[in-house]
């Protein structure tokens, strides 16, 4: 059986956006500015839940369609209502990524309360155990999350092209194009004074502090940015998979997050892109690999997704046992006078 | 809905003696090699398993007394091996606390999707143990049941060797120093190493006590450790990590919370029973936020309890 080329691209590329975005914001969050966020999967759930009720909204209840969120029903209504009204749909997806970026970061400045009180590990766990939190009381919420059966079927914006192949690939750049837009934005974050400042607080707290820096405010700020991203990269991947459940936000979502963030090198922009690439490419590979391997064997003795989560775990270890700077380690910061004296260096040798 | 209070109790009790085992892990391990160790609750799933195994060959009634040793020994060879495979070169290599975290998170995936990979292949993917909970007294409404007769004593006796350990043996008390201060530690001639192995033995081998008695009180499966890890965590958190009395009532102190309060909460407020994690980690981050340092005082030990309990009766 031939492998659908056209569809794993896209299907490569849409992962790997979203991967892209949550470790960029995660590489803001920790690489730039020094706050480990063992969290991620709490802003990024938060980004899945708004587009699940966004457009159960936009399509069920503006058009008078009152059935519950999780229903079979709703599921179906969903679908055909967005493949007869695709602007409606359209504004939808728009006003979702909007929407979750709000709600995302309003979630981070709260989580920044607990950043400026604790450090280091204690962050950590603690933000870890705000994502369960999240986790288990939004489970509960039927009217609002569908409760443990989730919110299915949510419809792609692209649906109204009837070409399967094609709705996924124009989806796939939208999905890209969002990634670079906030690729480049970081790119010029980082270089910026602003880009300084936070790795001022990152190294030395007490010396910006005693320059007159509004730490706190600053720290608040970046956990905004970051958890809005990933709020956007969650958004990205439900409208993809078209399917929102609370047992998929477990913390092993943020692990990953952070994998790609170690790996690619912390603090450093291109790192979060190559580390989302590799990992984007281990996914796929054990795809294709578990796809055929049961199409030549029939049922599987252990499900593949074992198999890819001990290969990030061994890869991980090795990192940080061999690379703990990662792919590409952090570079010094392009000011302009920096770019002045890199001119002059490469004028002056030749 | 009558609401059954001593069986409440009972139960508070006896899930807060398992949390208080996991607890002690915990806070150990923080003492002395300074890990937040997520590969923790994958021990207690080891732990959990192999009691399991046990069960299944040897009959009563040596069964539980075998099932503990055996799970005692077992997640504490393999936390050894993994301490010395990842832990101690990344430790060696200048890794900081954060970087020893996200790698022991690595480590509790890896082992806890290799025990999925062979399980699903031994077909053992959740069993049950063949020592099935039985009820021995009934006091009220409350039950006691065999688990009860067997967890509460084993965890109060290694609640007070170790107490024995830490207090009156030299191997307890240069753990101390190096929980304490490592290099000041090594530099009084202190094997840091054997003090690093020792603690590895006795967090792993709690563990897998405490794995051993979560297998009989419900079904095994590979994601149990982590559930149960966040409320170790949490009774350690409660505890103030460096404190092993703090621990205990830590431990209690969570068991309590899931179980009875939880419990009066559904009585009176009609909130659902699911609702039982959000509890104890908000109690957790309540702590962290608001008294890192934990409830018990450092220097608070069950030996100087007892001899305060001992002189009030004396006079």
């Amino acid at each position: 059986m031939a492998v659908d080329i056209l569809g794993l691209i896209s299907s490569f590329t849409i992962f790997f956006s979203v991967y892209a975005i949550l470790s960029l914001s995660l590489n803001l969050e920790y690489g730039v500015a020094g706050q480990p966020n063992f969290g991620k999967v709490l802003f990024y759930s938060i980004g899945c839940y708004t587009s699940g009720y966004i457009s159960s909204v936009f399509l069920l209840y503006l058009t008078g369609h009152m059935v519950a969120i999780g229903s079979s029903e709703a599921i179906v209504l969903r679908g055909s209502i967005a493949e007869s009204e695709p602007l409606i749909n359209a504004v939808a997806f728009i006003s979702s990524i909007a929407i979750a970026f709000i709600f995302g970061a309003l979630a981070g400045y709260v989580a920044s309360f607990p950043a400026l009180k604790l450090k280091g590990d204690y962050l950590g766990i603690t933000l870890l155990a705000a994502g369960e939190i999240f986790r288990i009381v939004i489970r509960g919420q039927e009217s609002f999350s569908g409760g443990t059966q989730g919110i299915a079927g949510i419809p792609n914006p692209f649906i109204w092209i009837s070409d399967v192949k094609l709705r996924y690939l124009s989806y796939a750049l939208i999905c890209l194009i969002c990634a670079i837009c906030i690729y480049l934005y970081m790119i010029k974050l980082v270089n910026s004074p602003y880009g300084r400042l936070l790795e001022s607080i990152r190294d030395n707290e007490m010396a910006s502090l005693s320059f007159g820096k509004k730490v706190s405010w600053i720290r608040g700020q970046v956990m905004m940015l970051g958890s809005g991203f990933a709020a956007i990269a969650g958004v990205l991947y439900s409208y993809y998979s078209g399917f929102v459940q609370a047992d998929a936000f477990l913390p092993v979502v943020t692990f990953v997050v952070w994998v790609m963030v170690f790996m690619g090198g912390t603090a450093n922009i291109k790192g979060s892109f190559l580390g989302a690439l590799v990992i984007s490419a281990i996914d796929l590979a054990t795809r294709v690999v578990s796809f055929e391997l049961q199409s030549k064997l029939g049922t599987m003795a252990f499900h593949i997704d074992y198999l890819r989560y001990i290969a990030y775990a061994i890869l991980i270890i090795l990192i940080l046992m061999f690379k703990p700077s990662g792919l590409i380690p952090e570079k010094p910061i392009e000011t302009p006078a920096w770019s002045a004296i890199n001119e002059e260096k490469s004028v002056g040798g030749s | 809905m009558e609401i059954l209070l001593i069986d409440s109790i009972l139960r508070s009790i006896l899930v807060g003696s398992l949390f208080t085992l996991i607890g002690i892990g915990v806070t150990q391990t923080v003492a002395v090699t300074k890990i937040f160790n997520f590969a923790h609750g994958e021990l207690v799933t080891i732990g959990a398993y192999v009691a399991c195994l046990i069960t299944k060959f040897i009959y009563y009634p040596l069964n539980l007394p075998i099932a503990i040793i055996s799970s005692f020994i077992v997640p504490a060879l393999i936390i050894l091996l993994i301490d010395e495979v990842v832990f101690k070169p990344l430790t060696r290599k200048g890794a900081t606390s954060l970087m020893l975290m996200v790698a022991s998170f690595a480590v509790s995936l890896g082992l806890r999707y290799s025990l999925y990979i062979i399980t699903t292949s031994q077909r053992l993917l959740t069993i049950m143990s063949e020592i099935s909970l039985r009820t021995i007294y009934t006091i009220g409404d409350g039950r006691i049941t065999n688990l009860f007769l067997w967890a509460v004593p084993v965890t109060l006796a290694s609640v007070l060797l170790l107490e024995f350990l830490f207090l009156s043996t030299k191997s307890g008390k240069a753990m101390r120093a190096v929980a304490e201060n490592v290099s000041l530690a090594r530099a009084t001639g202190i094997n840091v190493d054997y003090i690093r192995r020792l603690t590895w033995i006795i967090s792993g081998g709690l563990a897998g006590i405490a794995g051993a008695f979560w297998s009989i009180y419900t079904q095994t499966n590979p994601e149990i450790g982590w559930v149960i890890l966040l409320r170790g965590f949490a009774a350690s958190t409660v505890g103030g990590y460096y404190s092993f009395f703090g621990t205990i009532v830590g431990g209690y102190l969570v068991g309590l919370s899931e179980n009875l309060i939880m419990d009066l909460i559904n009585r009176f407020f009609g909130i659902s029973i699911m609702y039982k994690p959000v509890l104890t980690f908000a109690l957790m981050i309540s702590f962290l936020l608001f008294k890192p340092t934990g409830l018990v005082l450092e220097d608070v030990n069950l030996a100087k309890i007892l001899k305060k309990i001992y002189l009030y009766w004396g006079k």
